[in-house]
């Protein structure tokens, strides 16, 4: 299934190419399809995740493909193994459902179980074992434990290609795959990726560190503050680093190669390949912002920020359960009440850079919610509150942009792939 | 008649217009005669009944009637003169029923009859008496100026059964309010019936007899359904996409033993409306029966009485999830206290005996909204089984637990920065909820899941409004509910028993 995987994987990236070439004589060589998972992560609520797919080229209507579940802890792409793992449900997830990029119809659902009263996956991932494949490993740990917390002593692996759940070392954390964060205020704090040290490594708890395998980059070697990993895969890794917001260093794995890049600012980042998306996070200085205060009591009176395009997003539902009515569901809006608190403000300002050659371009969509979905043959897709639009990359600039879909379904659209 | 000298003397008028020339004047009367005049008399139409409409004619009410056929006489085409000695003739029983002329033709009599009550299957015999034209009826030799006799069913005699609504003897309840009949009897029309505190359906049952209780045979085709409007306001958005208050109006129906099921029953058996009902039903009951192709029916309200508080409690422990999920939460009572003080039907008052509710569209013990289904209003033990099963799922441990490993790998990461502290105590009331609670002390996954059972719909559940969310790098504690109530610091004060 890998050997399959990467050919498709090879097509695409030389369909790009030929793309970039002559993009109106391969425009009928653009994939058909674009897959979109749409859900929202929650600590609460059963919300209903969904596969839905649509005309990759021009407008038309969203098919439903399949309901993958009810309640959403997070989703994991792998563009380059052309695989996505959606772990429902919400908090303490147990049902791990693959989707295969290059046969979207067919899904491959595995099960896992534990004791959701007294296990906390810590961590989640998705690895791929050079023994047992690609799968999702989960760092099972028990926050309530007498005496302290009982940090995650082993990797709870799910495999891809079925069997028992087997437990893999710690070590195993270096076959992390990671291709970032879906944008907007989901809460993503529970999967980022700290490194630390050199060789890099992963804090397992507070007193254990995994190594990745990867040296730090020689101008960090002195930096002592905290690098996240933004993506890795098997041609590069992508760092940030918490105290240099609007820089990335890249490792190139083929030369061994680290570098520096510049992007136009910090933020939420993901990437597709060669291509890294970011969408611009700022802060505002509220009285009740976290670097001032570690307990905030709400009252109902404190200062809060606001992101632009409010009034549409309270009229976005976000069905709390299947059966939910929209007067019993959050809105959109109601996702951004958390980060207008401690004053986090999404002004809606995207970017996606080439890593190969630097170009970068912003798009100002003017609504906090907005991220880009996929970056693909030459086309970039991204959504803007409930429209979901691909535009043609020319060099530094965007051409062709057309609105794809408009509607509920395009709401929690947060991962994309094409097909 | 040969050799009779009559008299006649009549005045015509001849229309305007008239045509000229030979006329022929004809006389009717009691015989067929040629007088010295050469004017020929000629005998009225027997009369002749074709139908009678309607085919129903309820006892003990007033009918409109038609009578079809021929003869009757009387007809404007031919005499403009008032009928005269025509009879409709409506017996029941050798007796004649009086019959209100309203229009009388040769072809048609219209008027209204009053039916009374009398035997089921009795019939009506329908017969008329020639009005002829003008001045009477005018009959040749050997005719009868009386016409056929109609002999319809009389459907109306039907109506004339008696229908019995009896109240058995109430069980025993533990907090017997006024407004429910304590001993057995018959239910008049309007009546109150009331639900035990068991719960159980009033021992009610009900019965047509004859006149003078005579046992009826046939089938009786029995229905019960019973109705509990309420309404309740949301937003919405007008045509110009305004916000805009909807009111949403709601009719719980519910039926014995089901809605819109009929049981048939031979006349001769009572109808135990309570036997083999679906769910308990209560509400503004119209019990419909059909007998002899007859239907009639019957109003009444079925009201309910609540339990003590020891029987609600111990229904309420009785909920298997609790043994395998940590045991009966301690704040379980004093929940339901705050929730409907242990009252499933209101105790007082004018709406006294109906379900307890609360907006928007909260029901009983446990105020479960929107109710799961009619027995949601009616039966206390189930809906005390809908809020335990809501309650079960705003389950909070595996929340709380989340929130402490996000803040403990939070903290475990900062290795540069200085590390947060848990989260503080927090005291509502009589409660304390704690990060890392003592023996007197509740851990704060309990105060997430009182607040989330008021909360009740999903939307506000979410993330911020729970009662404690870790969003690094801080945490958010949150008491208020959207409306701004503190609802855990209500639950808190609450004890047990009510107050």
């Amino acid at each position: 299934m890998l050997v399959g995987n990467k050919r498709s994987s090879v097509r695409v990236q030389v369909l790009g190419m030929l793309y970039v070439a002559g993009v109106l004589i391969l425009q009928g060589a653009e994939p058909s399809r674009l897959y979109i998972v749409a859900g929202t992560p929650t600590a609460e609520a059963k919300v209903p995740i969904y596969l839905y797919s649509l005309d990759a080229g021009k407008a038309g209507q969203v098919k439903t493909e399949f309901k993958i579940g009810d309640g959403l802890t997070c989703v994991l792409p792998d563009y380059q193994l052309r695989t996505v793992a959606v772990l429902s449900p919400e908090l303490a997830p147990d049902t791990i459902t693959f989707i295969n990029m290059d046969e979207p119809g067919i899904r491959i659902v595995r099960m896992v179980s534990y004791d959701a009263n007294k296990f906390v996956p810590y961590e989640k991932y998705l690895l791929r074992n050079p023994r047992e494949g690609l799968g999702v490993a989960l760092a099972l740990g028990e926050p309530s434990a007498p005496g302290g917390p009982l940090w995650p002593s082993a990797l709870t692996f799910v495999p891809l290609k079925g069997g028992a759940v087997i437990q893999l070392p710690l070590e195993d954390t270096r076959y992390v795959r990671w291709a970032g964060f879906p944008g907007g205020p989901l809460d993503n704090l529970h999967l980022q990726i700290e490194l630390r040290g050199d060789p890099l490594s992963v804090p397992q708890g507070p007193a254990v560190k995994v190594s990745i395998g990867i040296a730090r980059p020689p101008y960090l070697k002195t930096y002592t503050g905290n690098l996240t990993l933004v993506a890795n895969d098997d041609d590069r890794t992508i760092l940030e680093s918490a105290d240099e917001p609007g820089v990335i260093d890249v490792l190139d794995k083929a030369k061994n190669e680290w570098r520096r890049l510049p992007t136009p600012f910090g933020g939420v980042l993901r990437a597709f390949g060669s291509w890294v998306a970011g969408l611009e996070v700022r802060s505002a200085n509220l009285n009740s912002t976290p670097s001032k205060k570690a307990l905030i009591v709400v009252t109902g009176k404190e200062e809060r920020a606001v992101s632009p395009g409010s009034k549409k997003r309270m009229s976005e539902k976000i069905r709390a359960s299947s059966d939910a009515s929209d007067d019993d569901s959050a809105s959109v809006e109601d996702y951004f009440a958390m980060k207008n608190l401690q004053g986090t403000v999404y002004p809606g300002e995207l970017f996606v850079l080439n890593l190969n050659t630097g170009a970068q371009i912003r798009i100002s969509t003017g609504s906090g919610d907005s991220e880009v979905l996929l970056v693909a043959n030459g086309v970039i897709y991204y959504r803007v509150d409930d429209a979901l639009f691909r535009a043609d990359i020319v060099g530094s600039s965007l051409s062709n942009t057309v609105k794809l879909a408009e509607g509920p379904e395009i709401v929690q659209a947060h991962w994309a792939f094409l097909n | 008649m040969s050799g009779a000298q009559y008299d006649i003397s009549q005045q015509f008028t001849v229309a305007t217009g008239a045509t000229p020339g030979d006329q022929t004047l004809t006389v009717t009367g009691p015989t067929s005669l040629t007088d010295n005049t050469g004017v020929e008399i000629t005998p009225s139409s027997t009369p002749y009944i074709d139908g009678v409409y309607p085919s129903v004619w309820p006892a003990g009410t007033t009918s409109q009637v038609t009578i079809t056929g021929s003869g009757f006489g009387c007809s404007p085409t031919t005499t403009t003169q008032p009928c005269q000695n025509g009879v409709l003739q409506i017996s029941q029983a050798g007796s004649y029923v009086a019959f209100y002329v309203t229009s009388w033709t040769d072809t048609a009599i219209m008027g209204t009859a009053t039916v009374s009550g009398g035997e089921p299957g009795e019939t009506l015999s329908i017969s008329v008496v020639g009005a002829g034209y003008g001045l009477g009826f005018a009959a040749a030799a050997s005719q009868s100026a009386g016409s056929n006799t109609k002999t319809v069913q009389a459907p109306g005699a039907s109506n004339a059964v008696k229908l019995t609504v009896s109240l058995g003897t109430p069980t025993s309840a533990d907090q017997w309010p006024g407004y429910c009949p304590q001993a057995a009897g018959p239910v008049a029309s309007g009546g109150i019936v009331c639900i035990s505190s068991a719960p159980a359906f009033p021992p009610l049952t009900a019965q047509l007899t004859g006149p003078a209780g005579q046992t009826l045979t046939g089938q009786v085709d029995w229905r019960l359904t019973s109705h509990y409007p309420y309404s309740y306001n949301t937003t919405g958005k007008d045509a110009n996409g305004n916000s805009i208050t909807v009111v949403n109006n709601v009719d719980i129906i519910c039926g014995a033993p089901e809605v819109g099921t009929d049981t048939f029953l031979d006349a001769s058996v009572p109808w135990n409306i309570g036997s083999g009902l679906a769910y308990l039903c209560g509400g503004n009951a119209t019990l419909e029966y059909t007998y002899a192709q007859t239907p009639g029916s019957f109003n009444f309200r079925i009201l309910g009485q609540n339990p003590n508080y020891s029987t609600v409690e111990s229904q309420l422990s009785t909920y298997p999830w609790f043994a395998a999920n940590g045991g009966t939460p301690w704040f379980l009572y004093q929940l339901v206290n705050q929730e409907s003080s242990y009252q499933q039907f209101n105790n007082t008052g004018a709406k006294a005996g109906l379900p307890n509710y609360g907006a928007p569209q909260g029901f009983g013990l446990m105020q479960v909204d929107p109710p799961r289904s009619p027995a949601t209003l009616y039966d206390w033990t189930h809906n005390a089984g809908d809020g335990l099963a809501i309650l079960q799922g705003f389950y909070a441990v595996p929340y709380w637990q989340a929130q402490k490993a996000s803040w403990q790998r939070y903290n475990a990461l900062q290795s540069q920065s200085p590390t947060f502290n848990p989260p503080p105590d927090d005291t509502e009331g009589t409660c304390t909820f704690s990060y890392a609670p003592l023996a007197t002390e509740y851990p704060y996954s309990d105060a997430v899941w009182i607040k989330r059972y008021n909360s009740g719909g999903a939307s506000k559940n979410f993330s911020y409004n729970n009662f404690i969310t870790f969003s690094a790098p801080a945490w958010i504690i949150n008491h208020l509910a959207p409306n701004g109530t503190n609802y855990v610091l209500a639950v808190c004060n609450r004890n047990q028993p009510p107050n």
